[in-house]
């Protein structure tokens, strides 16, 4: 009887640590619940706020230098809970962006930023992130590469990189690690554009996203290397904006 | 230590040699443009219109402030840019600056903007609203081939509007600053003629723009 009731347990204590691998551990962060999907996490006190904060769990998903796009740019964010539609609208957050010192890897540059319109099986999702170490750098194709979108799973940055014109999915921000940067992504239909810091005009934008997925999930996505800090997450929905078109002249 | 370093300041700040350039017209020299002293917004302006002649771009199209040798410091200028009625669908509001010109015109750095694409929808267009360039061998098409991405970026700006430009030229290194921002929207680390070339600075314009140019400052170091 006692053999059996451990028994029990045994299968009951399974099923849990099977649920918590599959949902992932959920925290909340004021009114908002976050699920930690491949990576770790706590809500800490930060410089005097309760802040969400993140690393890529590199067990749960691993790094290989040899196939660095295949191994970055996955599924390790934190899924903002409950809103399971966001199509089109605004993404606001403060995101503050540190390095891992031991550095994992040498290229680290402090990848952090957004997902959005996230399946629900995380099998397909929109991302906009940031390169901060490469902001402020001296170096003016780095500085070019301080923002970067990509598709999930068919346009990763490397992909983007070598089948469309340098610069379409790619550029400069004058952001930087270890400060506090504001994020604004306006998504309306197929177009994305991002503010960086209340600047009155987007300092990126996307014209054509490449993703099939047109609405799903929010989350906040940090990569290798990355200890990223997150407050004040606002997301609001819209409706539809129709644009109107716009001759365009290519090539200069 | 201190103390030396602050007498060093004190000296080097003495021999730095601060002008405001006064636009007038024996002061400069139209070089392929047409150029007039003008009165805009109640402010004494250069307008400059590149040449219908010249066909190339990226070309010594420019006026030439006289009696200037300059190697090293900070270029400040307010410009604008419209564009004229009969511009090409390609033109961009190309405006900016060319700096250590050599006395044939025949050899300079340069700067400018594409205001026009400062807000576009097209990321890559945006990617290109500065330009470095030098003359007469790195012009903008040989460079975006041979390093794209290495000598343009982007910056919000706009036409019609006063755009403050400010470059800081450091022997090899030449960095761009519009309006307020802290952050330099251009950093060139390799300029094409060398880092001991000096000469003459100027106010360029390229195809399609009527270029208006005011407030020049230029600080010799």
């Amino acid at each position: 009887m006692k053999y059996k009731s451990i028994n029990l347990l045994l299968i009951a204590f399974g099923m849990f640590l099977c649920s918590f691998a599959a949902f992932g551990q959920k925290l909340r962060l004021k009114n908002q619940e976050f699920e930690l999907k491949n990576v770790t996490g706590s809500i800490i006190k930060f410089q005097g706020q309760k802040v969400l904060k993140i690393e890529r769990d590199l067990k749960a998903i691993p790094f290989d230098v040899n196939r660095i796009e295949a191994t970055v740019d996955e599924p390790h964010y934190a899924r903002l809970v409950g809103l399971d539609d966001f199509e089109n609208g605004t993404i606001e957050v403060k995101m503050y962006s540190q390095l891992q010192n031991p550095a994992p890897y040498p290229g680290i540059a402090g990848f952090i930023g957004v997902f959005f319109r996230v399946q629900e099986n995380d099998s397909a999702f929109e991302s906009i992130y940031l390169r901060p170490k490469v902001g402020r750098v001296n170096n003016q194709m780095f500085r070019n590469h301080a923002v970067q979108y990509f598709s999930y799973p068919h346009a990763k940055f490397e992909t983007l990189r070598k089948n469309y014109p340098p610069g379409s999915y790619e550029g400069s921000a004058p952001v930087a690690l270890n400060e506090w940067i504001k994020m604004r992504i306006e998504v309306n239909s197929e177009t994305a554009e991002m503010f960086i810091n209340d600047m009155k005009y987007s300092s990126f934008i996307v014209d054509k996203m490449l993703g099939k997925n047109k609405k799903g999930y929010v989350g906040l996505y940090v990569d290798i290397g990355t200890i990223g800090y997150f407050k004040d997450l606002k997301v609001t929905k819209k409706v539809l904006k129709v644009k109107h078109d716009v001759e365009k002249v290519k090539d200069i | 230590m201190n103390k030396l370093l602050f007498i060093l300041a004190i000296i080097l700040s003495i021999n730095s040699n601060a002008q405001t350039i006064k636009l007038d017209s024996n002061r400069l020299e139209a070089v392929n443009v047409s150029m007039s002293i003008e009165k805009l917004m109640g402010n004494k302006v250069v307008k400059v219109i590149k040449d219908s002649s010249v066909k190339e771009v990226d070309e010594p199209t420019f006026v030439k402030i006289k009696g200037i040798n300059f190697k090293n410091g900070t270029i400040e200028v307010k410009v604008l840019s419209m564009l004229l009625k009969n511009a090409p669908d390609f033109a961009r509001g190309f405006i900016g600056v060319a700096f250590r010109i050599n006395d044939s015109n025949t050899k300079y750095e340069s700067i400018y903007l594409r205001p026009v694409n400062a807000r576009v929808d097209d990321q890559v267009r945006r990617n290109h609203s500065i330009q470095y360039y030098s003359y007469p061998d790195y012009k903008f098409d040989r460079l975006r081939k041979e390093s794209p991405e290495r000598y343009e970026s982007y910056a919000d700006m706009e036409m019609n509007k006063w755009i403050t430009i400010r470059i800081e030229i450091k022997d090899a290194q030449a960095k761009l600053f519009i309006n307020k921002n802290q952050q330099p929207s251009l950093v060139v680390n390799d300029l094409k003629h060398s880092a001991n070339a000096s000469g003459a600075i100027a106010l360029w314009v390229d195809i399609g723009t009527e270029g208006y140019f005011k407030d020049v400052k230029i600080i010799n170091q």
